[in-house]
């Protein structure tokens, strides 16, 4: 058993991600047993994995359209920045609630898999809205487009943690999770690089047109991923399904079902994890928004560097939290890598406040820093909830992450304008202190009930097996 | 009734606080009560040193006068051939010594400031045929004010335009050919408008439209604002006043450009009677803290005299003028740090003494005021443009603000207010010692169940296997 299990997993990892990309259509149309489809073997679920991670690349690339095309859409709708900023916030806001009721909606109503073709509907409407919006120049459209949109943004990504945690589980879940956050910045990397170089060519083909009416036809191309990502939905629903049904899998939502009075029986180290991730995140995020002044007048570096230098922590956490979720894989021991990620970012805030280092350097082991953060604080949900309880524990991090982010990026907006990078920075420092001190408690907690979180790899594979074998003994 | 409600008030008051001060007292353990106590000290030292520079002097600050000596006079009510308005602004300011600060938008505009000794009021006497004449020669010495020992001033000679097609934003990149240049001159070429009485506020504005459209929204405008306290400005970039100091800004609005990636810059000119024709340069200091000018970590001074000499002996130190600013501009009316843009600076020229001179403009108050005088002055100049590549040029806010202090002495530097040291000591500490003694007691309890590991192995296997 022991050698089954780990044979195709070595074996894949050399494989999976060359073939799999060609052979996305092919599994799409149905096999029968052969290695890729055969849901008992390991290449089969890395091409799942592939499908999962494109499940919410469109409503990545959707997210940031309006960034992508700023200065355009102010042009050509003639608006000003206060309307385009309700772009986003008519999307952050009310996913502040919405995601917390999605994640409870696929663990009692819907199910994961008809969640997440529902929740593919909304992403998909909430575009094709937006840009009919912008093709008939009507502003207020485009802002129930990303209503729309916001509905089922967030959720989708609850949706695909929850489908992450069900096919992975205990073995390559914080690779899994480094892989889709991966995704998620390739998603808004293409889209950022992109969109106003197909706008300028849209224009270039109808030079006759109206500005609103290519920006439109631009935005359409957002659809086309949108629509992209549905039809991942609808496969992995399907995939789901089968893999069930052959493996005789009893689903996990049946005879337990949550109810939100369930919420407040949630471990304390749940509570935790909220508290580091908005910590956390706050001091990542919000600064990044704000960085590109930063970077120019405090280090003089032209534009160009500067907003490379403010864009790094997201080109190399696309690139490493792959890679580091499948080292925290191997070696386990969750909190001790939250810690870590924790401190090394708290380095390099305080490199950035008070000394006059290159900031490239404190940005890059940030981008580091942040994505062993990443793929090794949101997979420990899973090891502290039980699965029926997933999706909801899921929703409430969304919840709480998207109102940590709201509310701080306008306090640090306020900040910045009354007293300035350094207090600023200072702010940013003491929420790092915060994370710090909710992820050694979060370490004090789990050690007193056993320390089943921080296990190292080893350990928990020793766990595993002894729990296969004590599976196949009650068989 | 209400006497009676209100005495026991305060009363009550006292008997809640005190048990509550002296529960809180006794809670603190000894060592610690000593450092808050330190702390405590430490900040009550520098709010003191603070609270005794704002109050250190003032001066009474007289109102601002306008075309001092020529309200009668018809000259003055006429406007020139090109349609500007005489405009000289004059106030004084009466400490221990008295100065005397101008602004005059006719020619060139002028900042000059002099210094009289005692509170003496001296008269400022302006003969205004001469000031206002097109004979070169008349103007010079046409403004006189008696028994001045230091004067200063600075000049704004010209408005550059020139068309950035790199987007390098630095105008020492662009070719000098006619095409890419509409440099214009302050003295000829700008319309200034008059003032009336109801216009002679604190701080005052002087603007000059554009002519030719007489679109009331595209004009150039200086503010001046005068001081007669040392403060810091409530408006970003919050710089810094002395009691001998003023200060402007210099507003482009609405401008309409001659090409789509128009920058804005200005040629400037600084004399003062420093007696030595020595050229100063732009001095920069950096610092990490940003709190008074958000975004900007850079402070520029450009003194008639550099720091070293003026540190070097007390009495030289009180002599000198200064033109200070922070390298930023803002793009919107309501100023701030994200929309905002660099006011790059240049070298000063590396010219001969007579060559910077002849910058200075026959028709400009500096003229006027020093005269020939000018021949042994410290004198310089140098340059200034707006912007920052990829910020989409002048046209895209349509709207740039600069601002500097103009004054007597030594520049006032920024340092780090007490607030911003509480924060970070408060915000950073409290956070600093719970972690260390968090670790400390999570070391102690480890130590003390001795084996750690593994028995930490040992209690998830047997619970994973009760949780199954």
């Amino acid at each position: 058993m022991e050698d089954q299990e780990k044979k195709p997993l070595l074996g894949d990892r050399d494989n999976g991600p060359v073939v799999a990309v060609p052979e996305d259509d092919v599994v799409l149309e149905g096999c029968g047993g052969t290695l890729a489809c055969d849901p008992r073997r390991a290449l089969h679920k890395y091409l799942i994995l592939i499908i999962m991670c494109f499940l919410s690349f469109g409503s990545y690339f959707c997210y940031d359209n309006p960034a992508a095309l700023q200065d355009t859409m102010l042009k050509d709708l003639n608006i000003n920045e206060s309307i385009y900023m309700l772009f986003y916030s008519l999307y952050s806001w009310p996913n502040v609630i919405l995601c917390f009721f999605g994640g409870f909606l696929i663990d009692r109503v819907f199910g994961i898999r008809l969640g997440a073709i529902i929740f593919s509907l909304f992403v998909t409407a909430g575009q094709v809205v937006f840009a009919l919006g912008a093709f008939f120049n009507l502003p207020i459209v485009m802002h129930i487009g990303r209503f729309i949109f916001g509905i089922g943004g967030e959720s989708l990504c609850v949706a695909q943690n929850t489908y992450a945690v069900s096919w992975f589980k205990d073995k390559e879940l914080n690779m899994v999770f480094g892989l889709q956050l991966s995704f998620s910045r390739v998603g808004s990397t293409v889209n950022m690089n992109i969109m106003q170089p197909l706008y300028d060519a849209m224009k270039k083909s109808f030079p006759d047109q109206q500005g609103y009416v290519i920006l439109g036809g631009t935005l359409m191309i957002g659809v086309g991923f949108c629509i992209a990502s549905l039809f991942c939905s609808f496969a992995l629903a399907y995939f789901d399904k089968r893999l069930e049904r052959i493996l005789r899998k009893e689903e996990a939502k049946t005879g337990e079902v949550i109810s939100l009075r369930d919420i407040k029986d949630f471990p304390a180290s749940v509570w935790l994890m909220c508290i580091i991730c908005v910590a956390y995140y706050v001091a990542v995020f919000p600064f990044i928004g704000l960085g590109l002044v930063f970077f120019e007048m405090k280090f003089g570096l032209s534009p160009s560097a500067a907003s490379a230098c403010n864009s790094v922590v997201y080109i190399i956490s696309a690139g490493a939290s792959p890679l580091f979720g499948f080292c925290i894989d191997k070696l386990g021991k969750n909190i001790f890598w939250v810690i870590t990620g924790v401190i090394i970012t708290l380095a390099c805030h305080a490199c950035l406040a008070f000394t006059w280092i290159n900031p490239f350097v404190p940005m890059v082991i940030m981008g580091f820093s942040y994505s062993i953060l990443a793929s090794a604080l949101w997979p420990i949900v899973a090891m502290v909830v039980p699965e029926h309880q997933l999706g909801t524990a899921y929703g409430i991090m969304q919840a709480v992450q998207n109102l940590g982010l709201a509310v701080i990026s306008m306090v640090s907006g306020m900040i910045l304008d009354s007293k300035g990078y350094l207090v600023l920075e200072v702010f940013f420092l003491i929420w790092l202190c915060v994370a710090l001190i909710a992820s050694v408690l979060l370490y004090l907690v789990d050690a007193a009930k056993g320390g089943h979180i921080n296990l190292s790899g080893f350990q928990r594979r020793k766990i595993q097996k002894a729990n296969e074998e004590a599976d196949e003994k009650s068989k | 009734m209400f006497m009676t409600s209100s005495s026991p008030l305060p009363h009550s008051i006292g008997v809640v606080q005190l048990p509550f001060l002296h529960h809180m007292t006794l809670s603190v353990p000894a060592t610690e009560m000593g450092r808050t106590l330190i702390l405590v000290s430490f900040i009550c030292v520098l709010a003191c040193n603070i609270y005794g520079d704002s109050t250190e002097a003032t001066r009474k600050l007289s109102s601002i006068q306008y075309n001092p000596g020529c309200e009668n006079d018809p000259i003055c009510k006429r406007v020139s051939d090109s349609g500007s308005a005489p405009n000289l602004l004059y106030a004084y300011s009466v400490g221990n010594d008295t100065l005397h600060y101008f602004f005059s938008t006719v020619g060139a505009p002028t900042f000059l400031v002099a210094k009289t000794p005692g509170k003496k009021q001296e008269s400022l006497n302006v003969s205004w045929t001469d000031f206002l004449s097109v004979n070169d020669t008349n103007v010079k010495n046409s403004v006189k004010l008696p028994n001045v020992n230091y004067a200063f001033a600075v000049v704004f000679t010209k408005l550059y335009e020139y068309n950035d097609t790199n987007d390098h934003a630095d105008f020492t990149s662009i070719p000098n050919d006619e095409w890419n240049w509409n440099i214009r001159d302050f003295a000829k070429q700008f319309v200034w408008k008059g003032l009336n009485t109801t216009e002679l506020n604190n701080p005052v504005t002087v603007r000059t439209n554009l002519s030719m459209t007489n679109i009331d929204e595209s004009y150039i405008s200086f503010d001046w604002k005068l001081f007669g306290n040392h403060d810091r400005n409530t408006e970003v970039p919050h710089l810094e006043h002395t009691i001998n100091d003023t200060q402007f800004n210099f507003l482009i609005n609405n401008w309409p450009t001659f090409c789509e990636k128009s920058r804005f810059g200005l040629e400037l000119v600084m004399m003062g009677t420093d007696g030595v024709k020595h050229m100063t340069n732009i001095e920069e200091s950096k610092s990490l803290d940003d709190e008074y000018t958000p975004g900007v970590f850079t402070m520029i001074d450009w003194s008639t005299q550099s720091k070293v000499l003026a540190s070097d002996t007390d009495e030289s130190k009180q002599l000198g003028g200064y033109l200070q600013w922070k390298p930023v501009v803002y793009l919107t009316e309501e100023r701030s740090s994200q929309k905002q843009t660099q006011a790059k600076h240049y070298d000063t020229m590396k010219a001969d003494h007579s060559v910077i001179k002849s910058m200075v403009p026959m028709r400009s108050l500096a003229m006027a005021f020093f005269g020939d005088q000018l021949n042994t002055m410290t004198l310089n100049a140098t340059n200034i443009s707006f912007g920052l590549p990829e910020d989409g040029f002048y046209a895209k806010s349509n709207y740039t603000v600069w601002s500097g202090s103009i004054g007597y002495g030594t520049p006032p530097q920024d340092e780090i207010s007490i607030l911003v040291i509480i924060v970070i000591a408060v915000g950073l500490g409290i956070p600093v010692v719970l972690i260390i003694f968090g670790g400390l007691i999570v070391c102690i309890k480890r130590r003390r169940s001795g084996k750690g590991e593994n028995i930490l192995v040992n209690v998830a296997g047997t619970r994973y296997d009760a949780i199954n």
